[in-house]
């Protein structure tokens, strides 16, 4: 809690009121950020290696794909270490399977996002008729059909996404803003301590 | 079971089979309707067209690879511009596949305009660590990076990176960041294009693009390229049509049959509730 404070304080004075500038302390500690990053990769790994090692141990509920996380994870970065990011076929790996299956697996939302919008979109009530009728315009303001359809359709959705859009999120990001800086402002004074653990999540101590 | 319930209780798996086939469609067979170019994706353009021959670019690779599709077409339409306007380019990422993917993209490119590794362009690969990692960068970009690139290969020893030792106005004229999600191009923005005062534009999903209109109407971005459709539109601006153009036709299909199937799911919806009314 000390170290938190400590470190929030020095950052806060630095930036808000550029005190203590002459001794560098805001890079001093992004440098051990850094490094503390470069670890956390590590630690990372020692973790979720032990922790699925365990699960292959008791045979635990689909432990299979726990062994098969572990194979897969090693191999991979001791091929990476063995040949460097850029190795060809750690890059191929990288390439033809990861890619192409991480980019298979978003491209999948399409599909879902169709059909709940089908169910979603129904004028049960005005506000959610205006919200069915915004969203028609915007998606065909973005394919290139909307202007096929009409010559101002574009003009449509561009005005509902820079005022009505941006007046709504404009509001949204300052409130979450000053959300933020109220929370920061809880865990460096103390009153905030669940990222210390042990206590529970969210437990707010007064 | 009557009409209005069966138009409001479609299956799924019609309308999973459906999107298919009109995507299909409309890749196979495009449609080539006309691409009108945006305020924003012009914005960015423009920018860089005034950028003059040597100016260096810092392209910040924040996306994993879910969002290739989208994001791709645009670094190499973008990529396209900046070697074409003879700008040097400095790759890095927060995100670990950032870097990897700007690799596979740049590469080919670079070959096509001649551009020499070290030279006309540099690939600082991915750091963890987030914000603290490109803060460093606008005091030292050596001591941040490790002194080595992606390839592990010393920075030194690269013509460009002794001409741009640190991420600040004095040595980087335009930032670009391609971004999807946290850290992105808000904390770009925040640590280091304000506070150094670069100017900046960004490329993104579509979905992302609300989330960003209020800070290109603040002046705050120098233009946006949204989507697959901004990837069109700049392929368009450079004269590099690709992908993205006939993939602009897809999002033209989608957004027929998803507004078919809601208008048809609101007929039943209104049949269902004329019929309760009149029970």
């Amino acid at each position: 809690m000390f170290i938190t404070a400590v470190s929030g304080l020095v950052v806060v004075f630095s930036r808000y009121f550029q005190l203590g500038e002459q001794w560098n302390l805001t890079t001093t500690l992004d440098r051990w950020s850094l490094v503390s990053a470069a670890f956390a990769i590590g630690l990372g790994l020692g973790n979720l290696t032990r922790i699925h090692y365990r699960n292959v141990k008791r045979r635990r509920e689909h432990w299979p794909f726990s062994l098969y996380l572990i194979i897969v994870m090693w191999a991979y970065m001791i091929l990476g270490l063995y040949q460097d990011v850029e190795g060809t076929h750690f890059r191929w790996i990288y390439d033809a399977v990861l890619m192409q299956l991480s980019a298979t697996i978003y491209g999948i939302i399409a599909f879902y996002i169709s059909s709940a919008a089908y169910r979603a979109f129904k004028i049960r009530t005005r506000e959610a008729a205006v919200m069915m009728i915004a969203a028609v315009i915007v998606m065909f303001g973005v394919a290139p059909i909307g202007d096929a359809i009409w010559a101002n359709w574009g003009k449509v959705s561009d005005w509902i996404m820079n005022y009505l859009n941006v007046a709504g999120r404009r509001g949204i990001l300052l409130g979450a803003y000053l959300g933020s800086f109220a929370v920061a402002m809880r865990i460096i004074l103390g009153l905030e301590r669940a990222h210390l653990g042990g206590i529970g999540t969210g437990t707010t101590i007064q | 079971m009557d009409w209005s319930e069966r138009l409001q209780q479609i299956d799924r798996r019609w309308i999973y089979l459906f999107i298919i086939v009109m995507v299909s469609i409309a890749i196979l067979r495009p449609l080539g309707l006309p691409v009108r170019i945006t305020d924003t994706t012009r914005m960015l353009y423009d920018h860089i067209e005034s950028l003059p021959p040597g100016s260096v670019v810092w392209l910040g690779m924040e996306y994993s690879t879910g969002s290739i599709a989208e994001l791709n077409p645009q670094i190499i339409a973008v990529v396209h511009h900046i070697f074409k306007k003879d700008l040097k380019l400095i790759v890095s990422g927060m995100w670990q596949d950032g870097p990897m993917i700007a690799q596979g993209l740049i590469e080919p490119l670079a070959e096509k305009y001649g551009k020499e590794y070290g030279v006309d362009w540099v690939n600082l690969g991915f750091r963890a660590g987030g914000t603290p990692y490109i803060r460093l960068m606008t005091e030292d970009i050596m001591e941040a990076t490790a002194g080595v690139d992606h390839f592990s290969k010393p920075l030194k020893d690269y013509p460009l990176m002794q001409q741009v030792p640190r991420l600040t106005k004095e040595y980087v004229d335009f930032i670009i960041v391609a971004d999807t999600g946290t850290p992105g191009s808000p904390e770009w923005l925040a640590y280091v294009s304000d506070p150094q005062g670069i100017p900046m534009g960004v490329c993104i999903i579509q979905m992302s693009v609300p989330g960003m209109m209020p800070y290109v109407q603040a002046g705050q971005y120098v233009g946006l390229v949204p989507g697959l459709r901004g990837a069109a539109e700049y392929e368009i601006l450079v004269g590099e049509t690709g992908p993205a153009v006939t993939g602009t036709d897809t999002s033209s299909m989608a957004a027929i049959l998803v507004t078919l199937f809601i208008i048809l799911g609101n007929i039943g919806y209104v049949m269902s509730v004329r019929r309760k009314e009149q029970e």
